[in-house]
């Protein structure tokens, strides 16, 4: 019989997570195994007991905070069984270092990935910069070990019917890049992705390799303004390799696109000392190629677009490649600075809104009148806009700002979350996205996996 | 002035280092190449220097084969004007006096009168070859510099010596200086930069081009050998102590004597 933990100085690590949000738990069951994991769950369904799944507490949503009721940590699940299969605690970027070491790829590259699992990338959906071209985690998993609410074993491949008596919503999810409610799947693995630990805990997974890419151009161009970015960007991408697109002959066909507005770039400024004046706007771009670099076709596009083309910095191996992330790292970094200076929480979005959309919300973050750095997948129309209120007044408004947006997403075909998911935070706007009554079925789903309502209480979707 | 930076292709740091067999040396496969990172502050020091108009040309000397190239290209990219790259089946197996030989052969043919290095590569860590090609070519050596300063008569270099102290030294040229840590931020390559590179020579000379008495340097001229590699012994695995807090205490402290020896 598995013991818990109720040490409130061990408990005390485990209350937060990277929302900056503080729960509670009574107690802490660090399981060793799917089994232990299980016999957790069937005594918590048992005694009506809520459980937080926990891993590495990463979630900017607060989707691990315990709101009461136990803690199930999948840390001691940390085991890299084969090159393709991992127990949900391992670390991604271990994993992912260890696949690369045998000249494999496991593409999804969340920002997290040094520091979240498997499981938890897994249970969100995660993307990154290189979801541009590879999408979000899902379409890299193939198989995975499942504990039910009730605490019952399954494996759920993609051939794996959901079990009777399960109604899975039938909703139309938006057309973007997104991580925001239950998947309208068609079997049980797909109903797993995406989930937020709300009707399964994930212990194992089996993974889809492909062999690692040969040789990476990567490039820091800046641009005079956000005309000449967004132009350059339709450029980059039209007949790039994308889910569900195969790319076309002569296309940049870039694997990454990502953007910094003219706030970022002050933050990058300290480290890159020749970041030239002119610029109002950058993109990071990652290119992978066979032969030699393609420097020439990527000059001609953004000369032609208008951007400082002689400034455009590159990397081609793997040490300038390193220095060039430093360069991207300095962002989130400033921001996280800037937000302990301020005393104050950062507001910031997680929206993604179709191509033909991006200019226009684009806009509406240019035109938010408060401090504010904008960065992120603009190859996915998925940027970061981060409000940085200074004081309380401020954070109020900030946070009517941030609804407004959400909402504006949403009219132009969005979504309100893209890759963080929607956690605790996130619940209000995900019920004005899909309605009253998504919003019932995705309740009647919950019920009918998790009886006693006991798994990720608070996450996703309220009980009531 | 024409300056001479020495480069050296090196495995990057985050390679796994494996033997490919004892009396060989690492399994190079699977290596992932980088410049030595000190012969990149070397570089962006003779960029430097020519962009202040001290100097009127900076090239690139390397040893190897073919394979060393795309380093080449690298640092062509960063700005340096052109590139000798010195191979010949005679050199292989060379040692560091070798290496300077061959070195020091080629700075003499090109009439460069600064040779600018790191100060030591991160693969052998030998710090041997600038000090060499310095006393083979009679000429002042400083190694470690963190900062530099040229004028028309000569340079003054930093560089820190045992116990936290600085030296401040002073000298004309010809001389050969090594880079530390801390003599500049090396450049980002440009765009620009690569396009240009492609455009820009690298010459391959040999022994009979060098005028070279191919006897001095080559495997058959080494006065060091490397006999045998292996790899580091590979650390126990960790050893958890069961039982209650007390007793395992107990254990740990006996263990800590007995040994570990350490109290």
């Amino acid at each position: 019989m598995i013991q818990p933990i109720t040490d409130p100085a061990v408990l005390e690590g485990y209350l937060s997570d990277a929302s900056n949000t503080r729960g509670r738990a009574e107690a802490l069951f660090r399981p060793r195994d799917a089994e232990e994991v299980a016999e957790v769950l069937a005594r918590a369904q048992a005694e009506g007991m809520p459980v937080t799944v926990t891993a590495q507490r990463t979630s900017t949503t607060g989707a691990s905070v315990p709101e009461g009721g136990w803690l199930l940590s999948t840390e001691r699940l940390n085991a890299v069984l084969a090159p393709d299969r991992a127990q949900g605690g391992v670390i991604l970027g271990q994993y992912q270092d260890q696949v690369e070491a045998a000249g494999l790829f496991f593409p999804p590259d969340p920002t997290s990935r040094h520091e979240c699992s498997l499981g938890a990338a897994i249970a969100c959906n995660a993307s990154g910069a290189r979801s541009f071209r590879y999408g979000p985690t899902r379409p890299w998993v193939e198989e995975l070990q499942l504990v039910t609410p009730t605490g019952q074993l399954l494996r759920a491949t993609r051939s794996t019917p959901i079990p009777d008596g399960w109604p899975v919503p039938r909703w139309a999810e938006p057309a973007v890049k997104t991580a925001a409610g239950y998947a309208p799947a068609d079997n049980l693995l797909d109903l797993a992705i995406g989930q937020e630990g709300t009707l399964f805990v994930i212990t194992e997974a089996r993974l889809r390799l492909i062999p690692l890419p040969g040789a990476v151009l990567s490039l820091i161009a800046y641009f005079p303004d956000l005309a000449s970015t967004l132009r350059f960007v339709e450029r980059a991408r039209r007949g790039a390799q994308r889910p569900g697109h195969l790319p076309e002959p002569g296309a940049l066909n870039p694997r990454a696109i990502e953007y910094y507005d003219h706030n970022a770039l002050e933050l990058v400024r300290a480290r890159v000392p020749d970041t030239p004046a002119l610029a109002r706007a950058a993109l990071f771009i990652e290119v992978e190629h066979e032969g030699e670099a393609p420097v020439e076709a990527w000059w001609e596009a953004l000369e032609e677009e208008g951007a400082l083309v002689e400034h455009t910095i590159v990397a081609t191996d793997e040490g300038a490649r390193r220095k060039l992330l430093a360069v991207r790292h300095a962002v989130p970094a400033g921001v996280n600075e800037r937000v302990v200076h301020n005393g104050m929480p950062k507001v910031g979005t997680d929206f993604a809104v179709p191509d033909a959309a991006l200019a226009e919300i684009m806009a509406a973050y240019e035109a938010v009148d408060m401090d504010k750095i904008c960065f992120g997948h603009i190859g996915d129309n998925h940027l970061h806009l981060n409000l940085l209120p200074t004081d309380a007044a401020e954070l109020g408004r900030a946070r009517q700002i941030y609804r407004e947006l959400a909402l504006q997403a949403v009219a132009l075909g969005g979504t309100v979350s893209a890759e963080h998911g929607i956690g605790k935070l996130k619940r209000a706007l995900l019920a004005e996205m899909v309605g009253p009554e998504v919003l019932e079925d995705f309740r009647a789903l919950k019920r009918a996996v998790d009886p006693g309502w006991v798994l990720g209480r608070g996450t996703m979707i309220a009980e009531r | 002035m024409k300056i001479g930076v020495l480069l050296k292709q090196v495995p990057a740091t985050d390679t796994q280092v494996r033997i490919a067999d004892p009396s060989t040396g690492i399994a190079t496969g699977d290596v992932k190449w980088t410049i030595n990172p000190y012969d990149e502050f070397a570089v962006e020091e003779g960029l430097r220097l020519k962009e202040a108009g001290k100097a009127t040309e900076v090239v690139l000397l390397t040893v190897g084969g073919k394979d060393v190239e795309q380093r080449i290209r690298d640092a062509l990219a960063m700005g340096a004007d052109r590139a000798l790259r010195l191979e010949d089946p005679g050199f292989e197996g060379s040692d560091c006096l070798g290496l300077a030989r061959i070195l020091a052969a080629a700075i003499k043919a090109e009439g460069i009168s600064l040779v600018l290095a790191g100060k030591q590569a991160i693969d052998g860590d030998n710090a041997q070859v600038p000090a060499m090609v310095a006393e083979l070519l009679g000429w002042g050596h400083v190694g470690s510099v963190s900062k530099l300063e040229v004028d028309g008569a000569g340079f003054k270099a930093w560089r820190t010596s045992g116990g936290g102290s600085l030296d401040v030294v002073q000298g004309g040229f010809p001389a050969v200086l090594t880079a530390d840590k801390g003599l500049n931020e090396p450049r980002y390559a440009s765009l620009k930069g690569i396009m240009m590179a492609k455009k820009k020579a690298i010459d391959v000379k040999g022994a009979a081009a060098l005028g070279l008495d191919a006897s001095t340097v080559g495997a058959g001229a080494a006065l060091v050998v490397d006999s045998a590699w292996t790899l580091p012994p590979q650390r126990p695995a960790g050893r958890i102590l069961q039982g209650d807090n007390a007793a395992r205490v107990k254990e740990l402290v006996s263990l800590l004597r007995s040994e570990a020896k350490v109290i």
